[in-house]
């Protein structure tokens, strides 16, 4: 249907770069929207360049509804080419000229959005000016550039202007989520992973299974002091405290402290060792109630241990993230290829300067330091901050990971964050506008984790990406929320959750077949299906280089407890997300874009090396970039985890046939030493930041390393990738 | 150390501060030597907080340390001796504290075992930089009197002696005699070492065997013994190839205007477009812009030798800057002017010089102790990743215009056995499969580095005792590190993994192999080194499984070319672990 079109070539700003002429009308453009979106304003013609060159674009339209800024090109009329969530955006560049002095000087001008302007966006004035261009920077650490130079005259300044009117609004209740529940519940069919189930940690039974779970049954209590948030919002209505504070101790130490907020436990084991949150007092000359607390707490512990107290204010302050979070995202998302190519050279050093991997060293320094408390001393830990609400999530959570193998797999992994962030009130919507600098944080030193441990988490970097990026999405209620009262209130339609979302991995089932092939978590069949894309593919090999220990006798089996290490030097700069930019960075050295090289034909014959094997035959020259550069994928340098899961499930079925192997199986399993011998040498393996494909599959890790490598070396030829 | 205070004043911050005490600075002392993680696995010692440090030395000894070392016994290899052991010497690790124990003098390394035999580590001679007496007999304090040993691995090790039994002097002389071999007129360990492997390593490289592979002899090369008696060029290999219509005059006309007479030899030959990858020094053109007609006539030969391009790529690896100044030395570079059909392209590589120098920032900053606050900062001030981004970018320039434009490619730089031999194998690695499998990349090793006679001796200082040399340079280890950035980028297109890297540069270092020995290809013929030494090789083809990546897999890599982004500055954070 389309009609074939003039060709006009433009020298103007655009070099010479052969474009289509510009459409004038958009019909027939109609992109699927979501239910409940309306469009707020519209532009035509726009050209969106792909490149930070700005030498490539596509023309097409733009639109801004109440949930995203959606842009479809005239090519595919229907489909989606890029959809931002209005609540992502973090930075709006825009480049206006008067409209009454013609020629003259383009002027740049920044509106940051989103966290880093709570309440007082800068309006453009109207009226006046023209906006030729937009570069939109979202939390996800994409950009997005379009120009208006072939549109109507208003239509970029209206874009703009809807932009910035509609992106942020300070009513929770205005959010697009109550739009789209309201319209899409109606004819809402459940997706494939919606029987997921995680716990919402608002009902009372949530928190006795999770006691129940832990065996910790002594000590503690479910107190329902705060039935009807009659104490504060911001927890949910029954918490677990120290058995021996009865309510009323509670209550009056609650009106104490800040927020309100009574002490809350969120963890513990079996011989004492545990976690509690609680906010500061409101007045420091006062202390004696909160004493009064620490020695009841003292008391409740099995052996009348001190609890330690940490003071996240001083050792985390939540201020210092937020800088360094605006830092770290104006690295991340440069204005222009200039700008890019001289932070290269600095980028290190600028790196540094953001705080941001400090801040990863500081958080992990905490969590580590806690986690060898409460396992090699069974302390019980209370961790403090001004509110408990911020740091205390990240700080929280991030100790369970280490010390409860639960928390690392796909399900433990969201009750975590359902428990620590969204039931114990992490302020998303007021404080953060939807781009929580702390959880980012978070989900940063889960991914230093995973690459210091290769074999203990069940997903890998991009689930924790998707993650990230689900807590701007408006249309699911899960991240939207800054409490359980007002979650309680105004949530409507609470099965509707982002877990589901994201297990469904939208990139991976798009474009390729093989990533839909679903794992099963080994538990049970009512575990979430994980895609192969978002697991981890060494997480099978753990059983293997670390049989169950036989003992469930509440002593630390040491394979839970993670090690890691929280040196600046051993860190990993998470390239993956934070430079995921949807544009091709141009090579500098040879001036091509890797989409432009063009694949030259050879002969087939003359193959004289071992390629030669290749069954295709070798009909052109294929050339292969470390990472894919279309933009619905996650930017993983070279690693596809969908592909490395095949290797280990052949691995693990060749094992499992190997006599060789049966020696040292379950039943004659290695002795105790043997195994801790074995888990010690491993964490400093991983503790090295061994690099993934090679890691604990290709070290020479242990006794029985040498088979893993013969059986994958015999089984190898038999893979047959299909780029 | 685990204080369980805090009760009542709740402000108290709990954490002490890093690399305050003990076990908090035991984990973070990791990091320093996460040279280690490989080598852990023959490791026998347990986990206690200097062990990180310690087992980074057994990975020399993947073969030995697998026996059991009872009572006093050193776990030796065969030609291995004890000469000399010393009691009551205490290590002073610089993470974990002193440890007592036993120091081990072999012809091949040094052993210190702790009193308890649960703490052993072990150095290879070859290793040793530098050893210094620290101290003397009257010095006060303990562990002030003993000897300091300095190794071209980075680290430095630290051990006391007990001033009253006088073992130092001896130990001291002992370790000078056998560590600096060369100084002393005697040769190396890799003579003595006398270890059997059923593979046999000195075979993995048989250059006409290479050159067929390629495709040559053909229509345009011709494979020449003219340097059989290595009296053409005494750095090059004895076999080499040229084009089909350059005729014996020709070449020594050619290589007598080349630097080192190192005229333009092949190096690769694209399978299907006839595209060459050729190497050579700079043309000794001086100031007064000297001519060699048949330099010129060669030149083209070379270009006329791939009939589908007009042009042949000059890509000299120096900055621009550095080549003219080569000009006052008389040396220089092919000018446009005078070379018909050719593009000269500068790629900015640094000289030895200033990558030592950049090793050496690298080494003060990371070892014996890590300022975390600044280490990104101090990292870029290295400018080693620069450096190595360089030599990437360089090497992609070169695969663009083989594979894309289908021209052949000269590669020089002054003399052409550092930079240019960087170049010439990283692109051949990008460009063939062949050289990114286990033995390919062997070969590629024999081929570009040894046969080609990039200086080890020189550069390394094989039991060398002038440790201040101008010409030492840790040229092939920036290589393998570029190579290993690019095995990050493309984790499936290697068959081998970051472990045979890393025994590579171990065995570079420790003379237990004859591989890496002498200068060129003739002083190993000369030295009969074949006959007298066992190759690395033999011993890794015989262990196999454990150098080959568990996620390779040929197809992807397979006929295909890799183009590393050499922009991607954050995958070069991990380049630390190397060392």
């Amino acid at each position: 249907m389309l009609r074939k079109m003039g060709s006009f070539r433009s020298y103007v700003g655009l070099e010479e770069y052969e474009m289509k002429s510009p459409k004038t009308n958009s019909e027939g453009i109609q992109p699927d929207f979501l239910s409940g979106e309306l469009v707020i304003s519209e532009a035509l013609n726009v050209l969106k360049f792909t490149s930070l060159s700005k030498k490539k674009g596509i023309s097409g339209s733009l639109f801004v509804t109440n949930a995203r800024v959606i842009f479809v090109s005239n090519e595919k009329r229907r489909e989606i080419e890029d959809a931002v969530p209005l609540l992502s955006i973090n930075m709006l560049w825009y480049f206006e000229t008067s409209k009454t002095t013609p020629g003259a000087k383009k002027h740049r001008r920044v509106v940051k959005l989103g966290p880093s302007s709570v309440n007082n966006p800068s309006i453009i004035p109207s009226g006046s000016t023209r906006v030729h261009e937009i570069l939109i920077a979202c939390s996800n650490f994409k950009s997005f550039r379009y120009s208006f130079k072939f549109s109507p005259l208003d239509n970029g300044l209206r874009i703009c202007n809807s932009i910035i009117h509609h992106s942020f609004p300070l009513q929770i209740d205005r959010l697009f989520y109550f739009d789209y529940s309201k319209a899409a519940s109606e004819n809402w069919r459940h997706p494939i992973n919606s029987f997921i189930s995680v716990p919402s940690f608002l009902e009372k039974g949530d928190w006795l299974k999770e006691l129940n779970i832990i065996r910790s049954n002594s000590g503690y209590r479910i107190s329902s002091a705060n039935e009807g948030f009659q104490l504060c919002g911001s927890l949910p209505e029954w918490i677990i405290v120290p058995a021996d504070l009865i309510d009323v101790k509670l209550i009056s130490l609650a009106e104490k402290l800040k927020g309100t907020r009574p002490p809350h436990w969120s963890w513990a084991d079996s011989k004492g060792g545990g976690i509690l949150r609680m906010s500061k007092l409101n007045s420091e000359n006062d202390c004696s109630a909160e004493s009064v607390f620490f020695e009841v707490c003292r008391k409740a512990h099995p052996k009348k241990q001190q609890p330690i107290i940490i003071d996240l204010d001083v050792e985390l302050p939540t201020k210092e993230i937020r800088q360094s979070f605006t830092k770290l995202f104006e690295l991340c998302c440069p204005e222009s290829s200039l700008q890019y190519e001289e932070m290269d050279s600095r980028f290190y050093s600028l790196l540094e300067h953001t705080k941001w991997m400090l801040l990863i060293s500081k958080s992990l320094h905490i969590a580590n330091y806690a986690g060898r408390l409460i396992t090699e001393n069974q302390d019980f830990i209370i961790l403090q901050e001004h509110e408990s609400r911020d740091t205390a999530c990240l700080s929280s959570s991030l100790i369970q990971v280490l010390v409860d193998a639960r928390f690392r797999t796909v399900s433990g992994f969201f009750q975590l964050i359902q428990k620590e962030w969204i039931a114990f009130g992490h302020p998303f919507h007021s404080t953060y506008m939807h781009t929580s600098p702390v959880l980012l944080l978070f989900l940063d030193c889960i991914q230093q984790l995973m690459k210091q441990n290769l074999v203990d988490f069940e997903f890998n970097d991009k689930l924790l990406a998707t993650l990230w990026e689900s807590s701007f999405d408006a249309s699911r209620g899960t991240f939207i929320f800054d409490t359980p009262q007002q979650r309680k209130l105004m949530d409507h339609w609470k099965d509707h959750t982002s877990w589901g979302v994201i297990l469904s991995d939208r990139d991976a089932n798009n474009d390729n077949d093989e990533s839909i092939m679903p794992v099963h978590s080994p538990k049970t069949s009512s575990a979430p299906l994980l895609p192969g894309s978002l697991a981890n593919p060494l997480y099978k090999l753990k059983s293997l280089l670390y049989p169950p220990t036989l003992s469930s006798s509440g002593t630390y089996p040491l394979s839970t407890v993670l090690r890691c290490s929280s040196t600046l030097c051993d860190l990993n700069f998470w390239a993956n997300l934070y430079l995921s930019r949807t544009f091709n960075i141009p090579s500098s050295i040879m001036g091509l874009d890797p989409g432009d090289i063009i694949s030259s034909p050879v002969s087939t014959e003359q193959t004289n090396t071992p390629s030669s094997t290749s069954p295709e035959g070798s009909t052109e020259t294929q050339f292969l970039y470390p990472q894919n550069s279309s933009k619905s994928e996650y930017y993983a340098i070279g690693r596809d985890p969908t592909r490395e899961l095949k290797v280990v499930e052949l691995l693990l079925a060749a094992l499992s046939s190997s006599t060789r192997y049966r020696r040292h199986s379950p039943g004659v399993s290695l002795s105790q030493t043997n195994r801790t011998g074995l888990r010690d040498k491993d964490s400093k393996v991983s503790t090295g930041g061994f690099s993934y494909p090679s890691g604990p599959g290709a070290s020479p890790t242990g006794p029985n390393q040498p088979y893993v490598q013969q059986q994958l070396d015999g089984k190898r030829k038999p893979f047959i990738y299909q780029q | 150390m685990m204080h369980g205070g805090g009760s009542g004043s709740s402000s108290s911050g709990a954490i002490p501060k890093r690399g305050g005490n003990g076990s908090s600075e035991s984990l973070s002392s990791d990091s320093k030597s996460s040279f280690s993680k490989d080598s852990q696995g023959q490791s026998s010692t347990s986990s206690t907080s200097n062990e990180p440090h310690i087992s980074r030395y057994q990975s020399s000894a993947v073969f030995s340390s697998d026996r059991p070392a009872n009572g006093e016994e050193v776990p030796v290899i065969p030609g291995e001796k004890l000469q000399r052991m010393s009691r009551d010497v205490t290590y002073l690790c610089p993470f974990g504290g002193p440890i007592k124990g036993n120091l081990y003098l072999t012809n091949y390394k040094l052993y210190f075992a702790s009193k308890d035999r649960q703490n052993t580590f072990e150095v290879p001679l070859g290793v040793v930089n530098r050893v210094e007496k620290v101290g003397g007999v009257s010095s006060r304090g303990e562990n002030s009197y003993g000897i300091e040993i300095f190794c071209k691995d980075v680290r430095s090790l630290k051990f006391a002696h007990n001033p009253e039994n006088h073992s130092r002097r001896e130990f001291f002389e002992d370790l000078q005699q056998l560590a600096f071999p060369i100084s002393k007129k005697l040769l190396p360990f890799a003579f003595s070492y006398s270890e059997q492997f059923p593979e046999y390593g000195w075979s993995v490289y048989e250059p006409i065997q290479e050159l067929k592979r390629l495709g040559i002899p053909n229509e345009s090369w011709k494979i020449t013994r003219l340097n059989d008696k290595y009296d053409l060029c005494d750095s090059y290999p004895s076999v080499w190839a040229i084009p089909a219509a350059a005729e014996e005059e020709l070449i020594r006309s050619v290589a007598s205007f080349r630097s080192r007479s190192r005229l333009p030899v092949i190096s690769w030959l694209h399978p299907f477009s006839q595209a060459s990858i050729t190497r050579a020094s700079q043309p000794m053109v001086g100031v007064a812009a000297r001519r060699n007609k048949d330099d010129e006539r060669y030149l083209q030969m070379i270009l006329d030798a791939n009939a589908q391009a007009h042009k042949l790529y000059v890509m000299d690896a120096r900055p621009n800057a550095n080549a003219l100044a080569n000009k006052t030395k008389g040396g220089g570079y092919e000018s446009e002017d005078v070379y018909q059909n050719i593009e000269l392209v500068f790629l900015d590589i640094h000289n030895i010089h200033v990558m030592r120098s950049s090793l050496g920032k690298l080494k003060d900053i990371c070892y014996p102790t890590i300022d975390d606050s600044k280490w990104l900062s101090n990292v870029e001030e290295t400018r080693w990743l620069e450096h190595i981004k360089c030599i990437i970018s360089g090497a992609v320039r070169i695969v663009d215009k083989v594979e894309n434009n289908k021209t052949s490619v000269l590669v020089h730089c002054s003399d052409g056995w550092d930079r240019t031999s960087q170049l010439t194998s990283l692109s051949m690695l990008l460009l063939d499969p062949y050289y990114r499998t286990l033995k390919g990349f062997e070969v590629l090793i024999e081929k570009e580095w040894l046969s080609f006679g990039h200086k080890f001796q020189n550069r390394i200082g094989h039991g060398d005792d002038r440790h201040s040399d101008a010409d030492r340079s840790p040229v092939f280890l920036q290589w393998v590190d570029s190579v290993y950035q690019i095995t990050l980028q493309f984790p499936y297109a290697f068959e081998f993994n970051e472990y045979f890297l890393i025994t590579i540069l171990d065995h570079l270092y420790s003379c237990r192999f004859g591989t890496f020995l002498y200068n060129t290809e003739r002083e190993r013929w000369t030295n009969d080194l074949k006959k007298k030494t066992v190759s690395l090789w033999s011993s890794i083809n015989s262990r196999k499984e454990l150098y080959l990546n568990p996620f390779y897999c040929e197809e992807t890599g397979a006929n295909r070319v890799l183009l590393p982004k050499e922009n991607d500055l954050v995958s070069f954070l991990v380049i630390l672990r190397l060392h």
